[in-house]
């Protein structure tokens, strides 16, 4: 389908799907990692300064 | 403000001898690109506006991080934020006090490292003409980023990252008009004066960017 | 479904429409609204990627470039959204010193690394995009090199919200450096029109009428908005971890506080 090219366009579309998706998982895991700290922290019975009492 | 400045002017002469490091890392860098590019006189005195250029350029980014520094560790620069002057006009003197120690030395020694270089004394001129035009820029802009890390241990080579994108154009115009002044087609006035505009431009810049960032830094 | 319950128990509910963004202000409003939200943000930008993708590959060739026009529909996204997101983040920067709003300095961390891949994605796929078509990976002209600046930019901006501990003066940092590097944009923008050297001058956004076949502009404004979806959903996520990565520092010192004095 590329032709000649294909050595350029093919780089060019897996390295912008492995950065896009490098950030997504990036993203996913971080928000995974903190969540679960947070709750843990709260488990504890550690509160932040104004925070109601957890349901 | 006179008195400001002479007190800079003695601190920056006194402390260590920041202006020697200086003069010494440019020396080093001049000397080191023979070693790295080869002695061929011809190439040297082809490239040579633009090695000046690019040491003194990391000679004075080096010495920024002494620009506030000092003042933070004594307690003066608490003074400074509380005195009657307003804190963009302190730190424009303290920048023309450390242009003064910092870089007129540069200036000065460019003409004996030029000859190390194989340019003709016309090119010296140029360079240093240029360099008079161009490192004050370098100072002014470079004083954000001094002000930004100024609370940081090692802050040195975060200014020299933070303050390269903006101190850039500087180069490309020094040099530009530097080989323009000796080479007939190339033109000298027209980066000379973008040269002299950047500098003036970031007189404003530098300043307010940095007493801004001072005002809150002082901890 | 689980995850969205568990964040929920972390935040409390909010039910007030938006009239500002001063609304949000509050991190757990804003927490709320990115939980309403962020669905329907994943969903439209995974449907724009792949509507745009499919549009991309079955591009015809240009008489020109040959099949390489298909590196222009990854390649003109990233370069927009570089200079888009640091524009928002200028916003952001304005919004800490002008109007001292409290996600502002939250809005700035999460936009930097998003910044920086997409600047990155610029640069490697113009380089892949111009050794067919120039015969060199990179030259020196003047867009090329202030995208470089551009991405130098950014990792500075990275580098510094790690160095500075203190939260309100990193703010500033950030702030003030953010303002003074964005002169660099307008030079990106106009650089190839002031100086006319390699890369090709704007034809997309020249007010008569775009120089670009439909056939290529289509593909690439879908692409261009699918990119834009893809920011504005990682911002939005990472704009959430930020907080998060706050409200854990706080609770860390405030269990220590606890520990010490009981």
């Amino acid at each position: 389908m590329f032709g000649q090219y294909a050595g350029f366009i093919v780089p060019a579309y897996v390295i912008s799907a492995a950065v896009i998706a490098g950030l997504v998982v990036w993203t996913v895991l971080v928000y995974r990692n903190r969540r679960t700290e947070i709750l843990e922290l709260e488990k504890r019975g550690v509160k932040r300064r104004n925070q109601k009492e957890p349901k | 403000m006179i008195v400001l400045l002479g007190r800079e002017l003695k601190l920056a002469v006194r402390a260590g001898g920041g202006a020697l490091t200086g003069v010494l890392f440019f020396l080093a860098v001049v000397t080191v690109v023979p070693f790295g590019v080869g002695p061929d006189l011809n190439l040297l005195a082809r490239i040579g506006p633009a090695m000046l250029w690019i040491g003194a350029l990391l000679s004075m980014l080096l010495g920024l991080e002494r620009l506030f520094q000092a003042d933070r560790e004594d307690g003066s620069l608490q003074l400074l934020l509380m005195s009657d002057h307003p804190l963009e006009l302190v730190v424009l003197v303290k920048c023309l006090a450390h242009w003064l120690a910092t870089g007129l030395p540069l200036i000065v020694a460019t003409p004996v490292f030029g000859l190390m270089m194989n340019m003709e004394p016309a090119l010296i001129m140029a360079v240093m003409a240029t360099l008079i035009a161009g490192t004050p820029a370098i100072t002014l802009v470079g004083a954000v980023g001094a002000a930004v890390t100024v609370s940081l241990a090692r802050g040195g080579l975060l200014i020299a990252i933070l303050v390269l994108p903006l101190v850039v154009p500087v180069l490309i115009f020094g040099v530009t008009a530097a080989y323009g002044a000796v080479e007939d087609p190339a033109p000298f006035l027209p980066p000379f004066l973008l040269l002299c505009a950047m500098t003036l431009f970031f007189s404003v810049l530098g300043p307010f960017a940095a007493a801004a960032m001072l005002r809150h830094a002082a901890d | 479904m689980q995850q969205m319950k568990a964040t929920a128990e972390i935040m409390s509910e909010t039910s007030i429409k938006p009239a500002s963004v001063w609304d949000y202000a509050n991190p757990t409003r804003f927490l709320g609204l990115v939980e309403r939200v962020l669905p329907a943000f994943v969903m439209l930008t995974i449907v724009c990627m792949a509507i745009g993708l499919w549009m991309a590959l079955n591009a015809p060739e240009d008489y020109q470039q040959g099949a390489t026009v298909q590196i222009m529909f990854i390649h003109v996204p990233a370069a927009w959204l570089a200079m888009m997101v640091y524009t928002v983040m200028s916003i952001s920067a304005l919004g800490t010193l002008v109007w001292r709003h409290p996600l502002a300095d939250v809005s700035l961390r999460a936009a930097a690394p998003l910044g920086a891949a997409f600047t990155f994605l610029a640069l490697v796929t113009g380089s892949l995009w111009g050794k067919p078509m120039w015969g060199t990976w990179w030259v020196w002209d003047a867009r090329l090199t202030s995208v470089l600046v551009l991405f130098i930019i950014y990792l500075g901006l990275i580098a510094l919200s790690k160095a500075i501990e203190e939260p309100s003066v990193a703010a500033r940092a950030l702030a003030i450096v953010t303002l003074v590097g964005f002169i660099n944009i307008p030079i990106i923008k106009f650089s190839v029109d002031w100086w006319n050297t390699l890369h090709q001058p704007a034809s997309v956004s020249r007010f008569d009428r775009p120089a670009m076949d439909v056939a290529f502009l289509y593909p690439l404004l879908v692409m261009a908005i699918a990119y834009t979806l893809l920011f504005f959903t990682l911002h939005l996520m990472g704009m959430r971890n930020e907080i998060f990565r706050r409200r854990i520092r706080s609770m860390k010192m405030q269990s220590a506080r606890q520990a010490e004095g009981g």
